[in-house]
């Protein structure tokens, strides 16, 4: 493990910021530390910087324990959520100062900084003042900055925030590339899933100051161990009587999550659909909101109100129809754990998922549905 | 440009460039013409006699020498106010602003005579061998104190707001407290200090008040001040001589104005669309030498203890010298309560056309966009930064026997059979009591008024919302303590008001106002009308410390509400 906290507890005064998180990380990775606003993401990251205390617990960084090293000495790198550009520096003047500290020759500055400005596409820009550049702009330079006294982790307080939604997206890729190019291990703070699917390897869901589940993003994704992390991620609603639907049975759970994409709706003449039609149940349409990409869909089924998307490319439906409903799985929860809940009767006819799966993650409904 | 929806636009800008025209520039401008009347040669004769250059010299080396002084101690209080916690920090933040609510001539006897060879100070002083009173430490002391507060205020929001995140930056690049203090900490703080810096020096340059009695005044020993040069001219009627001086004066104060602009501009070049707020407090682990932080602190408490809170005790001391019994009389006194009376009457009036103006100004500076915008702000802010003694002459030189407008007044009184005075009368005290607090509330509100933005205004009025409606349902609640404390502010200011009023009133028991009252007495120099003079000032010594639990208070409350949202 390269980068390793053990039992590091945080508090605040009264309020316990960090409880008892311990994870590891290992070298060349990129991970991202997930979880809601206030989760206590931050928090850990500064204490890995050193700009907070652990009020206990160790944190180990390439095998030396850095609890009382201060942040200069840790070899990390760090972008700050708002970029905290040195407003009256120029851009060069920004990388260039940790390099000054140093007390690197100037021609060796002027050599690091220059690559460091090739690297991040900002040749030119030497001159420019933080305010004479765009969000996407002042983030490569705080990337820069952060790279230029060589560290071996770099940590990164949610990069995207400041900026706009639209280029957020290029700059997701572009951070992803930059980071497996430099080679350097990293880890970024965001409360947004996307964000962490798309740029991770390895996520750390947080949730009010403990560390929930660590994985791959389709880990987290497929296997949610909590009942947190299956409520967090996805876009899943939680509902009580899961049991009433066909398929499940009561058990020992306090309820169950069910994404949309676990839910099918299909109308009675749809082929694809034949051999499942007799384990399907009705449901009635009591909404169908249009969503740019696709529609989502409401449907009452014996009482229990449950959504799914539609393709914008199968049969036109409208509020009040009643569609035939299967649903594949639930993610059914008590006080501590997930567990993953599939459809028995589906189960018990042998087919399974294969087909309706493979159907489920095509790019759905292919003309006649 | 797009149709304004908020109403109001021409109606608010009239009314706050007449009141301005009449109050200050149109007064202003006739120093202006009279000046030029005297001729080149005389001009250039008068501005350049030995004793008015020694002044102007006086003016500058120690205004600016007292301005650097407080740039210092300006940055260390502000750092200690807003970095530090503990106890009486609150206190601390409300005395530091003492010397805006404390009348200048009260400061004035008071420092004179703590400093003199018998003071509180002076005594132990002398005996070192350190004279103040009289000299041209008194002088910097005496403008050091009323300076102090101009500096720490152009600091603390910015401090306030600055973002911990850059030092944390530097700090993770290796750079120590000094790197970072210089590097990044004094690059974002040098607007703000240049900025006070510049008020407090423009404000020593004009300064009268606080400086007459501690400097001396003598030509010989280079201790007279360019206020007293003027105040001194018009006592022997050299009209010419004063206007001559005072346009010189003027057009520093506007070249000083005109640098704090630049800067301000200059600031804002590097700043707009990076500004964010401070989001947390810096982490617990960056260093923070215990041992630098309790120097910090004690420098402050103890700066602010010598200069602000001592004086403040020696006025109470020397009030009370001679008994109770003793401070009451000289309370009960016929000039006291005429003084008493012309004070309050100036007060009021000043207050209700402030106020006014003040609300008209921030909402058109505020709330609309227009060609020249800057200009208007700058002359609103003119009587911040010129000698109150040039506002009398102003006056005197308007309304006055050789003003323009004396025939115009003799006409009115012809005519209507009146006997209208303005000059030496109530009319010319309330006049120049206007023109030195005239910006006091608008500064206050326009601050506020920018930052809740137009947002709400606007849809009251797309709702089909009247000017006044909006103002009395929307923005009104907004700036109510805003409001409140400028109104204090300019109601303390108002009462001690005394260069402009000084040049202005001339008898005793009619026209006086209490800081005139104080000065005859202090001036009669027997010990009981010195006791008396203090007596007299305790009392707006009380109002000034009132107004600054006020503000205070208002301070907290305002605060917590932002706390709340
Ligand atoms: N310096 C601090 N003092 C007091 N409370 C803090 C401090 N820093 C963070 N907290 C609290 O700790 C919790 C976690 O904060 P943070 O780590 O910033 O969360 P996140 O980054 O996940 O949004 C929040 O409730 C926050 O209010
Ligand atoms: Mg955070």
């Amino acid at each position: 493990m390269y980068v390793e906290l053990k039992n590091i507890n945080k508090n605040f005064g009264d309020f316990q910021a960090s409880k008892d998180v311990s994870f590891g990380i290992e070298k060349g990775r990129l991970v991202a530390l997930l979880g809601p606003s206030g989760s206590g993401k931050t928090t850990i990251l500064r204490m890995i910087a050193g700009l907070e205390k652990p009020t206990s617990g160790d944190i180990i960084i390439d095998g030396r324990r850095v609890n009382d090293l201060s942040p200069s000495d840790r070899g990390i790198g760090f972008v700050f959520q708002s970029y905290a550009l040195f407003r009256y520096m120029t851009v060069y003047d920004n990388v260039a100062f940790g390099l000054e500290i140093l007390k690197t020759p100037k021609n060796q500055i002027r050599e690091r900084v220059n690559e460091l400005l090739a690297l991040t596409d900002l040749k030119g820009l030497e001159d420019r003042y933080p305010n004479q550049l765009s969000g996407g702009q002042r983030q490569r330079v705080a990337f820069a900055r952060a790279l230029a006294p060589n560290p071996s982790l770099l940590l990164l307080d949610e990069p995207f925030a400041a900026i706009d939604a639209k280029v957020r997206q290029e700059l997701r890729s572009w951070l992803r590339e930059m980071i497996y190019k430099v080679g350097i291990t990293s880890i970024f703070v965001t409360h947004d899933q996307d964000e962490a699917v798309e740029v991770a390897d390895q996520i750390i869901v947080t949730n009010k100051g403990q560390i929930e589940q660590i994985g791959t993003p389709t880990e987290i994704y497929k296997t949610p161990q909590t009942p947190f992390v299956s409520q967090f991620i996805g876009q899943g609603t939680v509902i009580e009587d899961y049991y009433r639907l066909r398929g499940f049975e009561k058990g020992n759970y306090k309820g169950a999550i069910i994404r949309p994409e676990f839910v099918e709706a299909f109308k009675n003449d749809n082929d694809r659909f034949a051999d499942v039609v007799g384990i399907s149940e009705k449901g009635t349409i009591t909404d169908i909101l249009f969503r740019g990409n696709s529609l989502e869909v409401r449907l009452d089924v014996e009482g229990v109100q449950l959504v799914t998307h539609r393709s914008l490319e199968r049969r036109p439906i409208e509020i009040g129809e009643v569609m035939n409903v299967i649903i594949y799985r639930v993610y059914a929860f008590d006080d501590e754990r997930a567990y993953l809940l599939e459809n028995e009767e589906l189960k018990k006819k042998d087919v399974n998922n294969v087909h309706l799966e493979s159907y489920l993650y095509s790019n759905e409904g292919y003309f006649v549905v | 440009m797009s149709k304004r929806i908020i109403p109001g636009f021409h109606l608010t800008l009239g009314i706050t460039i007449t009141m301005l025209s009449l109050l200050i520039l149109i007064p202003l401008a006739s120093v202006l013409v009279y000046s030029l009347r005297i001729g080149p040669a005389q001009f250039f004769k008068v501005v350049t006699d030995a004793t008015v250059v020694a002044a102007f010299g006086t003016s500058i080396i120690f205004s600016f020498i007292a301005a650097v002084i407080n740039t210092v101690f300006g940055v260390i209080l502000a750092w200690v106010l807003v970095r530090y916690e503990f106890p009486g920090k609150r206190i601390l933040d409300g005395l530091v602003e003492l010397p805006f609510a404390l009348p200048t001539a009260v400061a004035g006897i008071t420092l004179s005579k703590m400093y003199s060879t018998t003071g509180e100070l002076g005594a132990p002083l002398a005996k070192l061998g350190i004279y103040v009173s009289y000299t041209h430490l008194g002088l910097t002391v005496a403008l050091i104190f009323i300076g102090i507060p101009f500096v720490v205020r152009a600091i603390q929001p910015v401090l306030e707001k600055f973002n911990p995140a850059y030092e944390e930056a530097a700090y993770i690049l290796g750079a120590d407290r000094r790197v970072t203090f210089q590097r990044v900490i004094l690059p974002e703080l040098g607007p703000a200090m240049l900025t006070g810096f510049g008020l407090a020096f423009a404000r020593g340059i004009g300064e009268y008040g606080s400086v007459i009695y501690i400097a001396g005044n003598s030509a010989k020993e280079h201790t007279q001040v360019v206020s007293y040069i003027i105040m001194q001219k018009l006592n022997y009627l050299d009209y010419g001589s004063a206007t001559a001086i005072a346009l010189v004066m003027l057009i520093i104060s506007f070249l000083l104005l005109l640098f704090i602009n630049i800067v301000q501009v200059y600031q804002s070049r590097r700043t707009s669309g990076v500004y964010e707020v401070a989001s947390q407090t810096t982490g617990d682990a960056l260093p923070q030498p215990q041992a630098g932080r309790y120097v910090m602190i004690a420098v402050s408490v103890a700066f602010v203890l010598l200069m602000l809170v001592m004086p403040l005790l020696s006025i109470i001391r020397n009030s009370l010298s001679k008994g109770f019994a003793f401070y009451l009389s000289s309370l009960d006194t016929q000039y006291v309560k005429s003084a008493f009376a012309v004070t309050l009457i100036a007060t009021v009036l000043t207050l209700i056309v402030n106020t006014f103006f003040g609300l008209v100004a921030a909402w058109v500076m505020t709330r609309f966009q227009f060609k020249g915008k800057q200009v208007l702000a700058t002359l609103i802010d003119i009587p911040f930064s010129i000698s109150p003694v040039i506002a009398g002459l102003s006056f005197i030189m308007m309304f006055g026997r050789l003003g323009w407008a004396f025939p115009i007044l003799e006409k009115i009184n012809d005519t209507f059979g009146t006997d209208i005075q303005i000059v030496f009368a109530l009319p010319g005290v309330v006049l120049a009591t206007i023109f030195v607090t005239f910006p006091f509330v608008s500064r206050e509100i326009i601050p506020v008024l920018n930052s809740i933005g137009t947002d709400e205004e606007e849809a009251a009025a797309l709702m089909g919302a009247k000017g006044l409606t909006i103002f009395r349902r929307v923005t009104l609640p907004h700036i109510k303590w805003a409001l409140i404390y400028g109104m204090i502010l300019c109601t303390a200011r108002a009462l001690g008001e005394f260069g402009a009023v000084n040049a202005l009133s001339k008898t005793r028991g009619v026209t006086f106002t209490l800081p005139l009252e104080i000065d005859a007495l202090y001036l009669a120099g027997d010990s009981d009308s010195i006791v008396a003079a203090f007596a007299v000032s305790s009392i707006l010594v009380i109002i000034a410390v009132f107004v600054l639990v006020l503000r205070n208070f208002f301070e907290h409350s305002e605060k917590q509400k932002m706390a709340g949202a």
